[in-house]
Order: structure tokens, then sequence, then C-alpha cells
């Protein structure tokens, strides 16, 4: 067991954990951050994705050991109000169904969009390919990301 | 009144409210079948139920017990009470009901029910509650009841330019009589029934706030998972848990009935223990069961029956001509993205459970049955009787669904957390990997399907039979055929086997609509138009031709681009669905365009039923053109999402949903959408490349051989 210290959503947390212990378990069993979920384990369902320095990763994928000095950002830490332009555009799409998928694929979304501010149909595809939603909100998470792009405040 | 059915929302994991002040309404489950609410609590002795409370601080609560796993329901049904309660629709809180079946019957989210029983139900409890608010303003004013009504939550005699919002009211109106009869308003009075208004979830869904089934937290918190014999209806016969023990983090292996659990600090201890468990199984009788030999032994069924009735078999045979064909569907997963989970706390004589579950009245009385100790136990036993605890020590806290499906109907999960709850001291979370979820669903059934239709000189049928081989239920066929029917033959694969979201109509509707499309072409007939010459359901044949309008079926497409059409009714609703598709030896197929048209009577939300529709197309086309459950040494060969892919957002076409209008009562919406997909889908291939695919999910080599 080791003592592990890490910034997560602009906090310093420290905890102790073994040195194969996913992100997404220390994040949801040692922080009690819940809203990034667990769908597979094995990084195919896109269910877990966090930021590391604003990169998108699957966080079932990350052993705690290799995130390093990397800032982490979680669902719960992309915006005070629900208010990033991302989340705004999925309210205005009334994209979530279950929701358990949503905050994988909002993560996954702002990382588009910081990418490639104005992504095309197969750019979109290819982004969100790994995020999985099983209840099928795909139509409007596409619509939600062009409604994101257009919106000014990105 | 001081009954209070709501646990609060945001503290009840750890407190059970108090009551408050206020008025909490009150029907019992018979009165919510008649259109005229029976007489007052206090007069018939109906035990009250709670969907509605208003506070004397004005806090107005609607309580759901149905469960909401996306398909909106604790919206659409809140809407129902704001229409006739006369509250703008952003003063509404909603909360999950307590499970409680004296209160609220049995519990039970499937079947595509939910607006359907409460759209009678919940509009009469909003009206029952607005008129006892006016009758407490009237006596409270001293003027007629006549002379008062309800407008934006509160009351107002405008002669007298009063107004008193309903908390004002509250604790009057609880003293007031139930009225003897409601009338309900009329369709053109409408203000929020028929709105997209946004779901009351709508912005926890975004930051990750939902607290589901999965997320639940409680002081001193254990976490075990699980893992099942791999082979359906084994067992383990020896157990080495040494170096699972060794895992740091991990308390506790248990033995239970369905497998053998790993208790821990955190998920990642328990499954890193049950990896490194050492598990003799005694695989018990279906270790050579296949999805092959599953195949045989349906064939073997269907080629031994006889029993088509002999008036169906005389039809056949005087017929002009007589076609068969065979239908094939395999087992399907549910895949709910969040894997089957369910927290147990057994203490100070109370099993508390927290789950997200379809059916948490099936959840109350499986925890009460198995949350027994030992000494309760050999006491029921001793009185030759074994009932289980009590229900009212089974306190169930119904979670969000992170998806249910059909899925969350059974209790499986639910007894084994109950199991390994009672061999630890304190709340334990299971909660199941993916792997074990993909290889332990209670999977929608493989079968097999023979169809055989008598046709006159036009090609029209006279004489058609099901034989449906592996499941419980054949479709009858909703076309004008003289002589029809159909018979089953229910087998006993080893597979354990459930409800999948649209249930039966997810074989039917494949087998129906594939096979009219088959006596279509046979008779050279345009298959829109020779559906419409036969359907016997004017709504049907409607969703069909509005369908076929909006799709521009029959006029001109790109090139290469070909269109089928399947329609289905069923769950009160009707829908039909054209797919405008084109086939790429190299690349595959392409879906363009698919065009869904629904019928479901009147619409609560619109937005909510045209979600649903997409969603449920998207689940269809997986099973039409990704992914099946196929069985092989009797276990699943599959086992997580690249093995059972589910479909993409770049696989998925773009979808145009169009709601016909109707004042017809509410139909379900939460799996009607299912069915057409698969037959939509083999009917534009049959189109594109002339091959009939009798067999899903599609495949190349099918295709192209
Ligand atoms: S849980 Fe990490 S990708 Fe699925
Ligand atoms: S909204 Fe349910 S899995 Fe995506």
């Amino acid at each position: 067991m080791a003592r592990w210290s890490l910034t997560v959503n602009g906090k310093q947390q420290e905890f102790e954990a073994e040195s194969d212990m996913p992100l997404l378990w220390v994040l949801r069993d040692l922080l009690g951050l819940t809203g990034t979920k667990f769908g597979c384990g094995v990084g195919a369902c896109g269910a877990c994705n966090v930021h590391l320095d604003g990169e998108l990763v699957p966080s079932c994928t990350v052993p705690v050991s290799a995130v390093g000095g990397r800032k982490i950002v979680t669902i719960e830490g992309l915006s005070d109000k629900t208010d990033h332009p991302v989340q705004k555009a999925w309210l205005e799409e009334k994209v979530s169904q279950c929701g358990y998928c949503q905050p994988g694929q909002i993560m996954a979304a702002v990382t588009l969009l910081e990418n490639n501010p104005h992504p095309s149909d197969a750019e979109i595809d290819a982004a969100m390919a790994r995020t999985l939603c099983r209840c099928g909100a795909y139509p409007r998470i596409r619509k939600a990301i062009h409604r994101a792009a257009k919106s000014e405040s990105l | 009144m001081s009954i209070v059915y709501n646990p609060d929302r945001r503290n009840f994991l750890t407190t059970t409210a108090a009551a408050g002040a206020g008025l909490v309404l009150a029907f019992s489950m018979t009165s919510c079948v008649r259109s005229v609410p029976p007489g007052g609590r206090e007069s018939s002795g109906f035990r009250p139920s709670g969907w509605l409370r208003i506070t004397s601080d004005n806090h107005i609560t609607v309580f759901v017990a149905e469960a909401e796993m996306g398909q909106g329901v604790h919206t659409s049904l809140a809407m129902l009470i704001a229409e006739e309660l006369e509250v703008d629709f952003s003063m509404i809180e909603v909360e999950q009901a307590p499970v409680d079946n004296a209160v609220y019957g049995w519990q039970y989210t499937g079947g595509s029910t939910s607006v359907r029983d409460g759209w009678e139900r919940f509009r009469q409890a909003g009206a029952v509650a607005r008129e006892m608010l006016i009758a407490a303003a009237a006596r409270a004013w001293q003027v007629p009841v006549a002379e008062c009504r309800a407008e934006q939550g509160g009351v107002v005699h405008a002669a007298s330019e009063r107004r008193a919002s309903y908390g004002e009211l509250a604790t009057a109106a609880a003293g007031m009589p139930v009225p003897q009869s409601i009338k309900l308003k009329e369709r053109g009075d409408f203000r929020l029934i028929g709105k997209s208004l946004p779901r009351v979830d709508a912005v926890d869904a975004l930051n990750g706030s939902i607290v589901y089934g999965a997320d639940v937290k409680l002081p001193n918190l254990l976490t075990a998972t699980i893992v099942h014999c791999p082979v359906f209806g084994g067992k383990a016969r020896k157990i080495g848990s040494e170096k699972a023990l060794a895992v740091p983090g991990v308390h506790k292996v248990v033995e239970i009935d369905a497998g053998v659990a790993v208790v821990a600090d955190h998920f990642w201890a328990a499954k890193k223990g049950a990896d490194v468990l050492d598990i003799q199984w005694d695989f018990g009788p279906h270790a050579d069961i296949s999805s092959e030999s599953i195949q045989q032994l349906f064939t073997e069924q269907a080629d031994g029956y006889t029993g088509v009735e002999q008036e169906i078999s005389t039809a056949l045979a005087n017929a002009a001509q007589r076609i068969e064909a065979e239908y094939h569907l395999p087992y399907q997963a549910h895949a709910t993205l969040e894997p089957m989970c369910c927290t147990v706390h057994i203490h100070d004589g109370v099993c508390e459970v927290w789950v997200p579950s379809q059916n948490p009245s099936s959840a109350q009385v499986v925890a009460a049955r198995f949350s027994m100790s030992r000494v309760e136990y050999l006491a029921q036993r001793v009185k030759g009787k074994l009932l289980g605890r009590s229900l009212e020590s089974v306190r169930v806290h119904n979670m969000p669904l992170g998806g249910g499906f059909g899925r969350r109907l059974e209790s499986d999960y639910v007894v084994e957390a109950v199991q390994i709850a009672k061999a630890v001291d304190a709340p334990v979370k299971l909660i199941w990997s993916r792997e074990q979820d993909i290889q332990h669903d209670f999977y929608r059934p493989a079968s097999l399907h023979r169809l055989t239709a008598g046709l006159d000189e036009q090609g029209m049928p006279v004489a058609w039979h099901q034989l449906a081989v592996g499941v419980a239920d054949y479709g009858p066929p909703y076309y004008k055929i003289p002589t029809s029917g159909g018979s089953t033959i229910e087998v006993d694969t080893g597979v354990p086997t459930g409800p999948w979201r649209s249930v039966s109509l997810s074989w039917n509707a494949f087998v129906i609509e594939g096979f009219i499309d088959e006596l279509a072409s046979l008779a050279g007939k345009d298959p829109v138009a020779y559906r419409l010459d036969l359907l016997k359901i004017p709504r049907l044949k409607a969703v069909v031709e509005m369908a076929a309008e909006k799709a521009g079926w029959g006029g001109s497409l790109p090139a290469g681009h070909y269109q089928g059409i399947a329609a289905q009714p069923g769950f009160g609703s009707y829908v039909a669905q054209v797919v405008e598709l084109s086939v790429d030896k190299n690349k595959g197929i392409r879906i363009h365009r698919i065009v869904c048209v629904i019928d479901c009577g009147q619409v609560v939300n619109p937005d909510m039923v045209v979600s649903q529709m997409e969603g449920g197309i998207i689940f269809g086309l997986t099973a039409t053109v990704t992914s099946a459950i196929t069985i092989r040494n009797g276990r699943v060969e599959q086992s997580n999402f690249y093995d059972f892919p589910i479909l993409r957002m770049g696989e998925t076409p773009p979808i145009d949903v169009y709601i016909m209008p109707s004042e017809e009562p509410p139909g379900g919406v939460g799996e009607p959408g299912v069915p057409p997909i698969a037959p939509a889908v083999v009917n534009a291939l049959y189109a594109t490349t002339k091959v009939r695919i009798r067999k899903l999910p599609v495949r190349a080599e099918d295709l192209f051989s």
C-alpha cells in the first residue's frame, strides 16, 4: 500500500492505495466521486471517461501509479453550475435517457471540441466511437455536439 | 394528516423523513381504475396512498412508484398531476416512492404500462387535490366554491381579489371531504399534456449527481463482487480462497447459492480477489449444450410436431399455392450500461435494500425470504411455515436505474446481496463485473419459427400458421387471413431466459413482418400496397400509410438505395418503420435513413416519445446487425462489449420520428420502437439483394453467399 497525492477537480487529494488500483475505483470508492461510472472495466465503453491534463482517458485503464502529476478533471469538476457549454447543449437537446453513460459522453465531447471546435459528423463519430450508450441517445448526442460547437462561449 | 411516504431523496440514505404538516393525498389502488374517486379517506376505509404531498411551506411533491430507467416516467406522470392541479411544472418536485405494496400495490415497471396505467390515476390525484384546496379556500373566505378557481399553484376568488397559495391552504384542505365526483379537464384545456417539457432530472444527469444503484454510499460500506459457475446450473464443489484472502483489502470469501462472492473494502480489491479464486466447479447437467445443440433440439421438436389444427391444415392443403419458411433468432443480452448491483444492510431487526429495480416489490419479497437469521429460519421451519421476515421489516429504496430493458425485473442479484450481507456485519454493496453481467443474464430466448401460408390465385393469403419453438408465444397475424393460427413448443434448454425490451414482439414482429414481405414479393406486389390490402387495424394501416409517405416510398431514391417496411401493433400503440439502405460487398450494409411513425394515442410528452423511438430502434438495430449471445460448452461465449458490441454513434443512422395525432387513450412507448426495425432491415436487404434473411443477426455470409 502506498500513499498518493493527486489533483482532482483542482483539489489536492491524499489517500492510500495499491499501485495497480485503477483511477476509476480511486475516484469512486476512495474519493467518493461517483459521477464517473463503471460500465466494463476494460476500456471498452467510456462510462469512466475523465480528463488527465485535458486528455480523454477511460479511467478504468489507468492505474493510480500512472497518473503522476497530471491534473484530473471528472464530470463533477467540469463546471460549477452545470453550465459548461457542452452541458448546456446537452440540456437543450434533451439528450439523456437513463443518464448512466452521460458523464462519459460529456467528457468525451468536451475533449473533442477543445481539439476541434467545429467537427464534422465523421469527426464526431470517430471521437465518440469508444463511448457507448445502451439507451441509444446517439442522435441527440450528435446534435448537442453540433449545438455546442456553434455556441460562442466555447 | 401525517402520513408521509417520502424519505427525502437527498437524505434518504441516512434518514427517514418525519411527517410534515400539510396535505398528503390519498387513493387506494382500486380507486385509481375508476373514473370517479370513491368516498373519502375517513368514510370508506380505503387505505390512503401517496402520490402527492403539499406542505404548508408550499412544497409540492409528486411520488412516483414507477422506476425511472431513462423512459422519463418521473416527468410524464408528474405532468399528469400538475395538469389537473393547476401548478407550473417548475413548482413540482418528484421523488421515488418507497416500496410499499399496501399503498402503491405491487410495484413493477414493465410492459410499457406506466403512462397507460397512470393516465387516469395521476390526473385524478391532481384533480381531487385541486378541488379540496378550492373547497378549503371557499370555506376560509366564506364564499361559494363555484366562485373560486385554481390557478398557478393557488386558489383565487376574483370578486374579492383574494388569493391563497396551496401551501397556505394545505392544512385546511387535508380536513376537507374527498369530492364524490371529479371532472377531469377537456383536451382543449390542457396546458402541460402534449408539451415537450424537460425532464425533472435533466440537469442532474449532466453533472454526475444522480445516485444510481452502483453509487450508493453508506458508512462502513463494504463492496462485494460475485463469480457464478460459468456453466448454467453448475455449483462450486471446492473453493480455494487463500489467494483471494491474501489480496489487500479483501475481507471475506462467501459461498452463496448462486456462486462465490468476495467481500472487500472496495470494488477493485473484490474484483482482484474474485479473479484469483480457485474454484472447482460441478458443472451440472448443461455442460455440453451449445447454440448448435439447442438449434438441433429446436429442429427435432419442430420436425416432430403434428398438432396443426385441422381447420388450418385443410385450408393450407386446399390453397392454390403453399409456401414455407423457417426463421431463427438468437439469445440476446440486456447489457444495461450499469451492471447488476444491489446494496443490503441487515441491522436492528431491519433488512434495508438499495436496488435499482424494475420490480422492487419482488426485491422486497425475496429480501424478506432470504434475510432471515438461522434462528428465525429454524423457528419458522419448526412451525412448518417458511414465511420469511415480515415485509414491514424490509425497507427497499428503489434507486435510479442505469438501464433496465427487462433485466431488472428479475431479483437474482437481490437474493445474492442479501445472502452476502448475512455473512458480514456491515452494509455491503454487490456489483457484478461486466463479464458476469453478460454471461449470467436472463436472455431473450433463442427461437425457431416455421411459417406456412396458403395463397389464392392472386397471391393473397388464405391460410397461415406459425410454429414457434423455444418460446411461449407465437404472434397472431393482424392481417386479414381467413384461417390462421399458431402453436408453440417450449423447450427447456438450460439457458435462463426472461423479458427483453418488447418481449415476444422482439421475435414475432421479425417473423410475421418478414414472412408477409415474402408473400408480397411472391405475389409480385408492392410490400406497402400488399400490407394495406390486408391490414385489419385502421390505426396500424394509418401509420403504414404515413411512414410510406414520409419516407417517399416508391419515389426515386439515390442509385443503389432500397427500402423495406415493417409494422407492428403492441403495448397499446401502433408503429411502422421504413429503412432505406444500400449494400456494398466490401463495405457491408449502410443504412441511410430510418423513418418511424408511431400512434401512441394521446401524447403526454412528445419529445420523450421521440426519444423512446430513437432508443428502441437503436436497441433493436444492435440485435439486428451487430450482436448475439451464443453458447458453447454450457457457457456464454461473449463476455464484454468487445465481443457483445452494442451500436456505436457512427453506426447509428439518421432516424426521423413522426407522431400520429390521436385522441385515443395513451399507448406505451418504451418498447414499441424495437420490434419493427429488424424486419424492416431484412425486408430492405431483400429489396436490395433479393436475398431473404431469415436469421438474426444479419451476417455477411448469409447476404453474400
Ligand atoms: S468502465 Fe472504463 S471504459 Fe468501460
Ligand atoms: S443514456 Fe442510458 S446508457 Fe446512455
